[in-house]
């Protein structure tokens, strides 16, 4: 009886665990996964693997995902124009359309417990991608709008979902970037 | 978000001394009850990283703690090559539970100053 509760918690949890969208959330719900395992591991009559499966799967591995996800809190975002003159208060303002999307990809940003810090600056997209300081950049030449972001954050595909759904009259494109600094065409 | 949180790091704080007692004891005991010297080695090491989770401690010296750890690599080689191949295990047989409990120290502290020099680095050093 016991076993088959631990066994169908163990199921529900891996479920959840897959499920949930905040990634801290996850973590928790892994934990708590491993917890059980280690019951279950104690009622097969192995208790030497269960101190080890609670010590190393729920103490350390949790902690070592949590630290992970405390290095990836700033996320920095560079808004581009070649056109200086151009870039003024109105992209920082709410209201006008462009400053929302600004405002949007920010509020994405909280949502995923990042910390968002916008940049503005004049600078040509070359030497912005050598520096490599920034994980998105918003580049606006004349009425086009490109975003850059790097090929293995999987950040940057949800930003690109919302942003199509929500922006289709403002022209934008997006661009991913692989390690080496070369573009990855986009469908 | 630089400050802390009092509940937990007040908790943790007052767990610290029993998550030390409980690492030792699995140590000492591990010849003859479950556990032995890599879980409770692995709990020691989660006393260091908890701290730096919950307190942002970052006064840990990672160099020392890999030297110490390097240090008792060769005593943890160097002490079966003595007495098992030196045949001192059969001169004096009553010392074999000594010997074991030794070695479950020597690991448990290797594995804990491992583990926690591993997750530091980790944590301050490795890029992204």
């Amino acid at each position: 009886m016991i076993e088959a509760i631990l066994l169908l918690l163990l199921i529900l949890l891996a479920i959840v665990a897959v499920e949930t969208q905040i990634l801290r959330m996850a973590v928790v719900f892994l934990g708590i996964f491993s917890l059980l395992l280690s019951f279950l591991y104690l009622y097969y009559g192995a208790p030497d693997v269960a101190i080890a499966e609670a010590v190393m799967a729920s103490g350390l591995v949790t902690l070592l995902y949590l630290t992970a996800l405390k290095r990836y809190r700033v996320y920095n975002i560079c808004f581009t124009n070649q056109m200086f003159r151009e870039v003024d208060d109105r992209y920082i303002v709410e209201g006008t359309r462009r400053g929302q999307l600004l405002h949007e990809v920010e509020q994405f940003c909280i949502s995923k417990e990042l910390e968002p810090q916008v940049v503005f600056t004049p600078e040509d997209l070359e030497t912005l991608m050598e520096t490599r300081k920034y994980d998105l950049i918003i580049r606006q030449e004349g009425d086009q709008l490109t975003i850059y972001g790097s090929q293995e954050n999987y950040f940057v595909d949800e930003l690109e979902m919302l942003l199509i759904l929500r922006y289709q009259d403002l022209n934008t494109r997006f661009m991913r970037y692989a390690e080496d600094g070369s573009f990855v065409e986009e469908s | 978000m630089k400050q802390e949180a009092s509940i937990v790091s007040s908790i943790t704080g007052l767990l610290y001394p029993f998550i030390i007692v409980f690492g030792i004891y699995v140590i000492l005991n591990g010849h003859d009850t479950p556990g032995g010297g890599f879980q409770g080695g692995a709990i020691l090491a989660v006393l260091f990283i908890g701290r730096y989770i919950v307190a942002h401690a970052d006064d840990f010296n990672i160099g020392r703690a890999h030297n110490v750890e390097k240090a008792l690599l060769a005593v943890l080689i160097l002490v079966p090559v003595v007495f098992v191949f030196g045949s001192l295990s059969r001169r004096f047989p009553q010392y074999n539970q000594v010997y074991l409990v030794f070695m479950n120290l020597l690991i448990g502290f290797k594995v804990a100053l491992g583990l926690t020099v591993v997750v530091f680095r980790y944590a301050f050093y490795e890029d992204r």
